[in-house]
């Protein structure tokens, strides 16, 4: 599986979590979706070929919340 | 439509709304909030409210609400309020025009809010309008929402109840303060979370029509719904034309998938 780990700033609450999860699930090729509220950071896996990483984080933007690319 | 049935009613909203899509994010029950779904993301929310007046009347409500998501900054709202065996509906429109995450769950954001209603008065048909902006500042365990909205009410109700009953212009300025509880941090696993918050309702509506309001409440929010109980006191009241409001209760649920 390929996966890939972005930041997201934002997710206040455990709804915000929900918004993102289903935004992600929702974009094509994607199958697995786990976010560390603690560390704000969404890992984002497809057994085939992950969408582009613009993809992904303008889905975190459609979501309301605000991608980071390179998570500390 | 008697008190059994709008407890009859009041169930069956709730069940309904108990099955709905990403919420508002850390909103309180009586504050309207900068926060929207995602885009095309909607849910609907049941809120319940029971306010006994002075004069031994009691203000029974059924708020439905349906939020639809756009873009991810912007929602439209359709609202259906029944009350003493009528209807009123509303739709309204925000958009999120400021936006700062500083944090894994910080953020500041702004939204401006309109819309119209259509209030169930007599012969009047005609929409209300009404304009405002809302805020969310969270940081860490803490949150503080307000909101300052413009009313314009063309009608008087048959009998007046609450502020928006007497026609004219209303000013509204809510506040809500809320800390987190548990967990006093998140973590890699997805949790529930539990906030205590204090709410602050305020009505003028120039003379002879102003009010506040305190609220105390406990929101549970959970990955896949939220729930809410707030009780509602008195404060200041100068009102002519209308009872003056008592202690009362507020019950939302809105739900997620």
């Amino acid at each position: 599986m390929q996966s890939v780990t972005l930041g997201v700033q934002g997710m206040s609450c455990p709804n915000c979590v929900n918004n993102v999860t289903h935004t992600l699930y929702a974009l094509p090729g994607v199958d697995m979706v786990s976010i560390n509220m603690g560390e704000g950071t969404v890992t984002i896996g497809a057994r085939f070929a992950l969408p582009p990483q613009a993809d992904l984080e303008q889905a975190i933007r459609d979501a309301g919340f605000t991608p980071v690319s390179n998570p500390g | 439509m008697g008190p059994k049935h709008l407890k009859i009613l009041a169930g069956i909203a709730l069940f309904l709304g108990s099955l709905s899509l990403p919420a508002g994010a850390q909103q309180s029950s009586l504050v309207p909030s900068a926060t929207t779904p995602g885009h095309l993301r909607w849910f609907p929310e049941t809120q319940v409210q029971w306010t006994p007046l002075r004069n031994g009347e009691t203000l029974n409500e059924i708020k439905q609400h349906f939020t639809l998501g756009l873009w991810g900054k912007s929602a439209v709202t359709g609202m259906v309020h029944l009350r003493g065996g009528k209807t009123e509906t509303a739709l309204i429109a925000k958009h999120r025009f400021y936006q700062n995450d500083f944090g894994s769950v910080d953020t500041l954001r702004l939204a401006a809010i309109g819309g119209f209603r259509q209030r169930n008065r007599g012969d009047a048909s005609g929409l209300d309008p009404e304009l405002g902006i809302a805020s969310n500042w969270i940081q860490g365990r803490w949150g503080w929402n307000s909101a300052l909205i413009w009313q314009s009410i063309g009608e008087d109700h048959l009998t007046p109840q609450k502020p928006e009953d007497l026609a004219g212009s209303l000013l509204r300025f809510d506040q809500a303060l809320l800390w987190r509880m548990f967990p006093a941090e998140y973590g890699a696993k997805l949790q529930a979370a539990t906030y205590l918050t204090l709410e602050s309702n305020v009505w003028f509506g120039g003379s002879d029509n102003q009010e506040s309001r305190l609220g105390l409440g406990i929101l549970y929010e959970a990955p896949a719904f939220a729930l809410e109980l707030v009780a509602t006191l008195p404060f200041t009241a100068d009102l002519e034309g209308r009872p003056e409001r008592g202690y009362g209760i507020v019950a939302g649920l809105r739900l997620l998938f």
